[in-house]
């Protein structure tokens, strides 16, 4: 056998059996492999992101018990790792582009993906510690096999009935985090809805907002989204990294962009609550006016069109037939996905280059391929979960930020 | 020598009483396996979910499934494990504790992979993404690197050292 022959989802699990000095080894013995696992996000180095998720789930108040502090690592290869309710000691895979929930069990992912974290973990801490998080950062940061780039919060505002202690002691534990290391801690999502105390505690925890979002925008709401717009402009001018959900109907969704955002040059606007006509109608009518949104390119959510799409894969088709963009779409994991479907599958006529294994694994290759065929013949075929964590693990969480 | 694929267990020549699923090797060479082996494979059991096939009915009618990265050799080993596996419970990725094996058939893996001269049999469980047989096959290929050197590995894998001496010194 030639290892160097052998493919990179095959060496992935290769090294997901091996310690990070064993990993280091095998990464210098050749060019070959150094470029190999290093260029891929495989070896220590190439964490982009820690994300923490989830102190509050899908909108639903009474999920709040159900969630806790969770960490998911994206490494330059595009994989969201691995998550953990620390105070119930259960841990949650996110390798789903819905990023929200996963299987409970054991985090075996951290190490299926070669990092090893999960024996580090396991080893030091345990798993036994509400501190989990930051002992956990601090300990990629202090041993340095993970720099950590930049950590998210993520979907940690709540209504203002549902804000708790928790989230005092979460962004509390942040604010630490930063002092105490390097790590810029990212406002990533963030509901608007939050009461404006609240959101003062957020904009003085963090320095970078790098996307907003608000689930109801009502004159109520509104102020206190341009409060916050308003103490942070340079993110928002420089980064245009606003994202707005919108649930209102279409037509005073155009009255509030009109009179409010028109101005901000977010890069998108982000809808929810819209049957697939009306989202459509909002792409076409949303593009002259979002000069800075890229060509080509649409960024949406999956997760925040409600109900979700009873078959992803014919809405997005719809969409790109209709609209002729490129949909990518955000997952809740700052992920991006779909992306790759059309990048490498539908603009190839759908997916003759089934061998070209750019998705984690060949047969979900063949699944998104199978099912945009199927689409095709408009039969009816429901994405499937495997496609999605394909689609998840092919993120590239750089991008959607830039 | 070669091992006779057509009298081998997979061959299509098998019993038609047997609900099997049919396959095509890159080569072109058909093979069958009985329906509990075959589910072992990821792929086996999305390519059914998505065609919709629920029945053993709709099984012998199914079209061979064409495994385009999958040689006629490296299915034949494929087939011996799943046909060994194929009463084991599901191999659960994240719940290793359920994954224990009983010790003969450790020894079964072991000698079965002991002699893993080609990497086409790992490719092929990657591509038919069957669980258990990927990650034996990375634990057995993780196993020959395992505490070893870097020019151990290297000397193991017979990898030529093509890095500059001064690159090799930078990366201490």
């Amino acid at each position: 056998m030639q290892i160097s022959r052998l493919p990179l989802e095959c060496l992935k699990q290769v090294l997901d059996h091996l310690e990070p000095d064993e990993l280091i080894a095998l990464q210098r013995t050749t060019r070959d492999f150094r470029r190999r696992i290093n260029d891929r996000g495989l070896l220590p180095g190439r964490i982009r992101k820690l994300s923490i998720h989830g102190l509050y789930v899908h909108d639903r108040p009474d999920q709040l018990k159900m969630s806790g502090i969770y960490v998911v690592v994206e490494s330059r290869g595009g994989v969201n790792i691995c998550t953990g309710y620390p105070h119930k000691r259960l841990y949650h895979t996110v390798d789903r582009a819905d990023g929200d929930t996963g299987k409970e069990g054991y985090p075996r992912n951290f190490g299926r993906f070669g990092l090893g974290i999960r024996r580090m973990m396991m080893r030091r801490y345990r798993m036994k510690s509400a501190r989990y998080f930051v002992q956990f950062a601090r300990l990629l940061q202090r041993i340095r096999v993970l720099p950590v780039l930049s950590i998210n919060v993520h979907d940690t505002g709540v209504s203002p009935d549902v804000w708790s202690p928790f989230h005092d002691w979460h962004y509390s534990k942040l604010v630490k985090l930063r002092k105490r290391s390097d790590v810029e801690p990212h406002v990533v999502a963030w509901y608007a809805k939050t009461k404006p105390i609240q959101m003062g505690q957020v904009i003085g925890a963090f320095r970078v907002i790098e996307k907003c979002c608000c689930n109801s925008l009502t004159e109520t709401v509104f102020p206190h989204i341009k409060a916050l717009f308003n103490c942070v402009p340079d993110v928002f001018q420089n980064r245009g990294a606003a994202f707005v959900y919108l649930r209102q109907p279409l037509a005073a969704r155009h009255q509030y962009c009109q009179d409010h955002f028109e101005h901000w040059p977010s890069r998108a606007l982000i809808w929810q609550n819209l049957d697939y006509d009306e989202a459509f109608a909002a792409i076409q009518d949303l593009l002259p006016r979002s000069p800075s949104l890229p060509p080509g390119r649409l960024y949406t959510h999956f997760g925040d069109f409600r109900p979700v799409p009873a078959n992803p894969a014919k809405f997005v088709w719809d969409m790109l037939v209709q609209t002729g963009l490129r949909p990518l779409s955000a997952n809740s994991a700052g992920s991006l996905y779909l992306q790759c479907v059309f990048d490498r599958h539908v603009s190839e006529e759908f997916g003759q280059e089934i061998g070209t294994c750019f998705f984690y694994r060949p047969h979900q290759t063949i699944a998104v391929a199978l099912m945009l065929r199927l689409h095709q013949k408009e039969k009816k075929v429901s994405i499937c979960r495997d496609v999605h964590a394909t689609m998840s693990v092919m993120a590239f969480p750089q991008e959607i930020y830039i | 020598m070669a091992p006779n694929f057509e009298e081998a267990p997979g061959s299509s020549k098998r019993l038609k009483e047997e609900i099997l699923y049919r396959f095509h090797s890159k080569e072109g060479h058909e093979f069958t396996m009985e329906k509990a082996a075959a589910e072992l494979s990821g792929v086996v059991k999305q390519i059914s979910q998505d065609l919709g096939i629920d029945d053993d009915e709709s099984i012998r009618n199914m079209k061979p499934i064409p495994l385009i990265n999958v040689s006629s050799e490296a299915f034949h080993y494929v087939v011996k494990w799943c046909e060994q596996h194929k009463t084991m419970p599901p191999w659960e990725q994240d719940k290793w504790w359920l994954n224990e094996r009983d010790e003969e058939m450790k020894k079964w893996e072991n000698e079965f992979l002991g002699g893993l001269t080609s990497e086409q049999l790992f490719d092929a469980a990657n591509y038919m993404d069957i669980k258990c047989l990927l990650d034996k096959c990375a634990e057995t290929v993780a196993g020959m690197i395992k505490g070893k050197s870097v020019e151990e590995i290297r000397e193991i894998w017979e990898l030529e050292n093509d890095f500059t001496p001064e690159e090799e010194e930078a990366m201490k």
